[in-house]
């Protein structure tokens, strides 16, 4: 961990910022999840006064999203702790990319 | 991270999902038998200072609670002699764990160091990352994390 700089070896490629939205946690505005490269529409027709919002909890290596958002996963086949699906490997589980800032 | 004058060495978990900052008094039973490998002794510190001030909180891993303290607070430096790039924050709020409930019952670390923002903290209470940059103690007003699989 590093306070007042970042180390510039630590990552290949450009910095991407992302404004932080929702400034009680670090909530950043979620543009999609895309589940083996298909869209889950989580985040469609979100109104701009309300948008998805994703906040990075360094205190927890769950990752937990709202009731609403669980439903979007099940139709797309994604595992939740109330849809388990078996995985003999991790790569099973599928290929789950978060879309923020666009990228 | 160290606590208090002279410095006393802790382990700190760095958490951007919460906002006050967390210490294992020497003091506080960890139950089921565990021994505490660091902690704070209040007592030993010449710069501690008391409030009357309750603190609780309730983590999804566990509870902690006890009274707000005000004590300096050093970040970096293994040794934990004043070298380079040694952050020296003056007094200070965090809470005080007198009683604890599971988080540090076997954990790496004797502390929680909330990172969010203000408008999560206990009143009265300045966050560690805006002491900060209120003492001015950083070049640029920005911390990170390296995830690595080590």
């Amino acid at each position: 961990m590093t306070f007042g700089y970042y180390d510039k070896e630590k990552f290949k490629g450009e910095m991407n910022w992302n404004d932080v939205k929702y400034k009680y946690m670090y909530g950043v505005k979620l543009d999609d999840i895309l589940f083996n490269g298909k869209s889950t529409d989580v985040c469609k027709n979100r109104p701009e006064s309300k948008p998805c919002l994703i906040t990075f909890d360094s205190g927890t290596s769950l990752m937990s999203v709202p009731k609403f958002a669980t439903k979007n996963f099940v139709e797309h086949g994604i595992p939740t702790s109330n849809f388990v699906k078996k995985c003999k490997t991790a790569k099973e589980f599928g290929d789950m990319s978060l879309v923020i800032g666009g990228k | 991270m160290y606590v208090g004058n002279p410095p006393q060495k802790i382990r700190a978990l760095f958490d951007t999902g919460s906002t006050n900052t967390w210490v294992l008094n020497k003091k506080t039973a960890l139950g089921g038998n565990k021994e505490k490998e660091f902690s704070y002794d209040d007592e030993k510190s010449n710069s501690r200072n008391k409030t009357e001030q309750k603190a609780i909180i309730q983590f999804g891993s566990g509870a902690l609670a006890g009274h707000f303290f005000k004590d300096d607070i050093r970040l970096g430096s293994c040794d934990g002699t004043k070298s380079n790039g040694q952050i020296h924050i003056k007094q200070q709020k965090f809470g005080n764990v007198e009683k604890q409930k599971t988080i540090f019952t076997g954990s790496n670390f004797e502390s929680i160091v909330g990172m969010a923002y203000p408008a999560l903290a206990e009143k009265g209470v300045k966050p560690i990352f805006d002491e900060m940059m209120g003492q001015k103690l950083l070049k640029n007003n920005i911390f990170s994390f390296y995830l690595t699989s080590k």
